[in-house]
């Protein structure tokens, strides 16, 4: 295997494009990038091929682990060339699932937060509870008033309403996302789009609003004083 | 689980909903006006048009010969009519609150007056349809001769609100896009309200009770009610999450339908607002602040110790409730 091919390659490209290595300092994160995948690469071939089974397993793991690793190094560079607008597309739809993730941890948390207090305030009710209020309907009635007590004030509050509201809203991204995805395809194999379709269907309301007869309505009085919002 | 149980529970599955006799006496696609079978003398009344909310199918007031606002009404003598919206699909993901006020309401309203040769009618509204009538008496005053409003919102960012706090916060624009919001979405979102009691404790208790045909019929026409949630038009409801929940335009006077401001303050009519006290997806203080906002001199509030399913089916409600109604609009008539 020639080590230099990377070099050699950028020679080439200088060459082709006449840009020296100077002006091209803008493409340095990504050549630095090339040259640790090319490392990587190197090691892993290396590794697999001096041992056994063993030898070539942990080769897979370390070259997991390091693409695993670039991968979320490059999520932030900006998209360049023919798939730029795919790239971004994917782009966002990662750091989208990522703060997807995030506020379903945050979801988590603030269940198990909840579900504590209920148990707590369930064994002080049980503690105090007289006999007859301890038969097996009647505790899990009391487990289920605590519960509720205890995700009604969760529920109500400021970190779950953000959370539940992120979740919502992200997952609202993640499908226009790929909404945006599947029409492009469709058309490149000439289907029709639900953006297609709805453009007919506003087509079909102006056209219909336009046909109907206007009612003859009394209109609204108007207020008589203008009151202060409350 | 013995076999007694699971017998009963096999018969149930034929329940039958929606018991009280009715004729359609207006259709639009999928919009129908119903005008139920006197089953007593005609109430000295005018009409009474009910509309229901978009949310859930309108037979929960029929839903059997025991629990039934509409049968309730119906033996006081009154003239019952009821607006069922129908199951909006995809193509009527951009029917938008107007289209529903201004168009398939006020062709109900027509359809009623015409039928009966009514000047005007009484209103009836429930939940998200109490909303809706509301705007319409508002938008149509001289069609309204009485309005009645069931565990309606008014003030849509009360603290005791739930659901109004977690709206608050979404993207509506990303949530419901350019299509149709499942029922099952919905239903969720409701259950979700509180979760151990309506997905765990109803169920455990209906294990735990000794297997009794009558309540597992009631039991299993309740749960058809609950996941029979029609889709949501999704511009309405996104119209309805942004005016509404968001930003409460109605209190604020701020509320446009169409061109036309809706003004609270032009409410003239007399006015019965029933809401519940224990109803966790309609606080009371969210209906009870219509008192301050109208300009009725007749005004009549009253929270019933109901949440807002037991409104319509709880035994108490179907003592107090329709009686309450029928005898207000009736005394209201003489008037």
């Amino acid at each position: 295997m020639n080590d230099d091919w990377l070099k050699r390659w950028q020679t080439l490209l200088h060459t082709f494009s006449g840009v020296g290595p100077a002006q091209n300092a803008q493409f340095d994160p990504y050549s630095a990038i090339a040259a640790s995948f090319e490392n990587a690469w190197r090691t892993a071939l290396a590794r697999a091929s001096s041992g056994g089974l063993e030898e070539s397993d942990a080769a897979i793991r370390q070259l997991t682990d390091f693409l695993r690793s670039r991968f979320a190094d490059l999520a932030p560079f900006a998209a360049i060339g023919p798939q730029r607008l795919e790239q971004e597309q994917w782009q966002g739809m990662a750091e989208a699932v990522q703060r997807l993730q995030e506020a379903q941890a945050d979801i988590v948390r603030l269940w198990s937060d909840a579900l504590r207090e209920a148990a707590d305030a369930f064994a002080r009710q049980c503690l105090h509870a007289t006999q007859g209020t301890s038969a097996g309907a009647n505790l899990y009635d009391t487990w289920i008033d605590c519960a509720e007590d205890a995700y009604s004030r969760m529920a109500h509050g400021e970190a779950f309403c953000s959370a539940q509201s992120r979740i919502l809203n992200e997952q609202s991204r993640l499908r226009a996302d790929l909404q945006a995805m599947l029409e492009r395809f469709a058309k490149e194999l000439d289907l029709p789009t639900r953006s297609e379709m709805n453009s007919v269907h506003r087509a079909l309301r102006a056209i219909r609003a336009e046909l109907a007869p206007k009612p003859k309505r009394a209109s609204a009085p108007r207020p008589r004083t203008k009151r202060k919002p409350r | 689980m013995n076999t007694s149980f699971i017998a009963a529970l096999a018969a149930a599955r034929h329940a039958a909903i929606g018991v009280s006799a009715k004729d359609p006496i207006f259709q639009r696609e999928k919009l129908t006006v119903y005008r139920y079978r006197p089953i007593a003398r005609p109430a000295a009344a005018a009409p009474i048009l009910i509309v229901y909310a978009l949310v859930n199918r309108p037979y929960m007031l029929d839903l059997q010969p025991d629990r039934s606002l509409i049968r309730g009404l119906l033996s006081a003598g009154l003239d019952v009519h009821l607006i069922d919206w129908g199951h909006p699909n995809g193509a009527d993901r951009f029917t938008s609150l107007e289209d529903y006020l201004e168009s398939q309401m006020h062709d109900c309203v027509d359809a009623v007056l015409r039928a009966t040769s009514a000047p005007s009618l009484n209103l009836l509204g429930v939940c998200q349809g109490g909303t809706f009538s509301v705007c319409y008496t508002a938008l149509h005053p001289e069609r309204i001769r009485n309005l009645v409003t069931m565990v309606t919102p008014i003030d849509f960012q009360t603290p005791a609100d739930l659901l109004s706090k977690w709206v608050r916060r979404v993207d509506l624009a990303a949530w419901i896009g350019e299509g149709n919001v499942a029922g099952e979405t919905m239903n969720r979102v409701f259950l979700s309200l509180m979760p151990f009691r309506l997905l765990q404790q109803k169920y455990v208790n209906l294990l735990a009770e000794t297997p009794d045909a009558r309540r597992l019929e009631n039991f299993v026409r309740m749960e058809r009610w609950i996941s029979d949630s029609p889709d949501l038009a999704g511009a309405a409801l996104r119209e309805f999450a942004t005016w509404f929940y968001q930003e409460n335009r109605l209190i604020k006077g701020t509320l446009q339908i169409g061109e036309r401001l809706v003004d609270l303050g032009s409410l003239r009519q007399p006015i019965l607002n029933l809401y519940g006290k224990r109803d966790h997806l309609v606080p009371p203080a969210a209906s009870a602040a219509l008192e301050h906002l109208t300009a009725s001199s007749d005004y009549s509030g009253h929270e019933l110790d109901l949440g807002h399913i037991g409104m319509y089916v709880s035994d108490r409600a179907q003592r107090q409730v329709p009686a309450l109604i029928a005898d207000w609009l009736t005394c209201k008539h003489r008037r």
